[in-house]
């Protein structure tokens, strides 16, 4: 879910926070030459990336490589101090960000799948002040649909068709969907470069959908009956991911 | 008489059409608001971007400056020390060499944007600025003088009038004469105030056929121009002063011993203005994001207008104008009726 102006908003934010660090006497002159190499790198690739695309293109794969990108380096110059360690890895952060808005639209297309279901998580406030708000957190239902598994929602009313009232195989069903919840969530909620997944977001999933294959029957029935058993664990799902949701808050 | 009859029906004409024509004027008087507003607006952002590319001029030449090594063309390749471990002090800018060990090569574009980055934007002003000279032409075009063509009319009746005269030898007033007279004259008037009611009407429509016609493309065009505004426009003039003022401050660091006192002083509060030019970027894009909602609101305020839906405001200012024009209307056929 990221757009034209998220992409460019992000890189702006950077450029703006390396700008402030340039100015900043702490790393003056010490770390000029790199500071100002990277905001003078950074400034060119954000103009030509700004050219060459447009806000018609929509919620494209192609924006949200340099969205983290960008997320990520302005994440680690938040709290950057002038020590030579520090501001390397801050820089070779930066690289990665420039790259990622002067690699070609073919290029970015590929990973298409990674980075689709992760949270975007609320900015920190712009560094300038009087300059523009931070964008909202992602909306209630948005982070719903990532973290209730619907894929394997709709795939377990066919295991329980195979299984066809055989227990053992309706169980492995049910494991194999689980497993299958747990893959498409590591890419999923991987960054698009690569690197952790939200284990905590793939738990999440994995618990929803477990509650709600025991909601339909999967693990056997409660001493009420089908009709208890779906009513209590309906219940119970709904209430898991209302509550999980208003938990499981990006930082 | 009968010309007494005539009178009364062109009043009467002009009252049947009267509230109507309250509204046209009202209508255009919003098309003329949208019309200077679009202009406006155009105007605005077409100073912004051309501003941009003076200071990307500007920012290219002090970073070419700041450098021996830098050639003043519009693509640079510059090295830039990454690694903890760099050798400072090594030229910023490589032509066909590899960089320094530590050192990260860049390609960078200074000086004027590209063309194909600026067409876009070119296509978006000029769709506004063909919309707005539309508007213009509909609302400029000059009126008919009615009381001079009625004129010219008389002296030929006339003329006609003495020559049947003479032919039949009957003793028929002077045309010319009765168009003179007070009466003639307000009933001139009264012809040009139904013109000037017929006009506006006509303009109306055709500023209603132009606004079906390309109103939406307008409306289009002056949201995404306002995009470019705050999303690129504002980003790039931010890259353009940010990059002037730390280009003269890397050409302070590097030759502040070898220059005078006089000198660094001088540098140094042209790095201090450039400094303040970057802060107040993001004022002056939002200065010129607002002329485009203006014309934006002009645009809605248009479509409104022309749909009925008229603002208690423009209610009160077309019930005056009614009432004005009733007045003026009455007064004339007043002196038609009654001549001194």
């Amino acid at each position: 879910m990221t757009t034209y102006a998220d992409a460019i908003k992000a890189a702006d934010d950077l450029a703006e926070q390396l700008q402030a660090l340039v100015e900043d006497s702490r790393f003056l002159p010490r770390f000029f030459d790199q500071l100002f190499g990277l905001r003078t790198a950074l400034g060119s690739a954000r103009d030509r990336f700004a050219g060459a695309h447009s806000d018609s293109e929509g919620d494209a794969p192609v924006f949200a490589a340099p969205y983290d990108r960008c997320e990520q380096a302005s994440r680690l110059g938040r709290s950057l101090s002038p020590d030579d360690v520090a501001v390397a890895r801050y820089a070779a952060a930066v690289d990665r960000a420039i790259a990622s808005l002067s690699t070609d639209a073919a290029d970015n297309t590929r990973p298409a799948l990674r980075g689709t279901l992760r949270l975007r998580p609320a900015n920190a406030p712009a560094l300038r002040p009087g300059h523009r708000p931070p964008p909202l957190a992602e909306p209630y239902y948005a982070s719903l649909v990532k973290l209730f598994p619907v894929k394997a929602v709709t795939l377990y009313p066919l295991a329980i068709g195979i299984a066809a009232g055989d227990a053992v195989i309706r169980l492995v069903l049910i494991a194999v969907i689980a497993l299958f919840v747990v893959v498409l969530r590591w890419f999923g909620t991987q960054e698009e470069s690569g690197g952790d997944a939200d284990l905590l977001a793939i738990g999440i999933s994995v618990a929803s959908f477990l509650l709600y294959a025991a909601s339909l029957g999967g693990f056997g029935q409660l001493p009420g009956g089908p009709e208890q058993t779906r009513q209590v664990l309906a219940f119970v799902t709904i209430m898991w991911v209302a509550l999980v949701l208003a938990e499981h808050r990006p930082p | 008489m009968r010309r007494m009859d005539a009178c009364r029906l062109a009043a009467c004409l002009c009252f049947a059409g009267l509230t109507g024509c309250a509204a046209d004027a009202v209508r255009l008087e919003t098309a003329r608001t949208a019309q200077a507003d679009s202009r406006a607006a155009v105007g605005a952002a077409g100073a912004y971007f051309d501003a941009i590319e003076q200071h990307r001029r500007e920012a290219a030449a002090a970073l070419v400056g700041s450098d021996p090594s830098c050639l003043p063309t519009a693509r640079l390749r510059i090295q830039v020390p990454l690694a903890p471990d760099a050798s400072p002090g090594a030229p910023l800018c490589i032509e066909g060499t590899e960089p320094l060990p530590g050192y990260t090569a860049y390609t960078i574009d200074v000086g004027p944007s590209p063309r194909e980055a600026l067409e876009p934007r070119i296509a978006l002003l000029a769709a506004i600025a063909d919309y707005a000279d539309a508007l213009a032409a509909i609302l400029d075009e000059p009126g008919e003088d009615v009381s001079a063509e009625l004129t010219a009319f008389a002296d030929q009746l006339d003329r006609l009038a003495r020559f049947s005269n003479f032919v039949a030898g009957t003793d028929l007033p002077g045309i010319n004469a009765a168009v003179q007279s007070e009466q003639g004259q307000s009933f001139v008037a009264l012809i040009a105030f139904a013109d000037e009611l017929a006009r506006e009407a006509r303009q109306t429509r055709d500023v209603r056929a132009l606004v079906l016609a390309s109103g939406g493309t307008v409306d289009r065009a002056l949201a995404s121009l306002h995009q470019q505004v705050t999303s690129w426009g504002q980003g790039a003039a931010g890259n353009a002063d940010d990059l002037y003022g730390n280009a003269l401050f890397r050409t302070y660091l590097r030759d502040r011993a070898s220059l005078t006192s006089e000198q660094r002083e001088a540098l140094a509060n042209r790095i201090f203005v450039a400094r303040k030019t970057a802060r107040e970027g993001p004022a002056r894009a939002a200065a010129v994001a607002d002329a485009i909602d203006l014309a934006a609101r002009a645009q809605a305020g248009l479509r409104n207008a022309l749909g009925g839906r008229l603002t208690a405001d423009q209610r009160r200012v077309a019930a005056q104008l009614n009432i004005d024009r009733i007045t003026r209307a009455l007064g004339l056929v007043a002196s038609l009726a009654n001549p001194l």
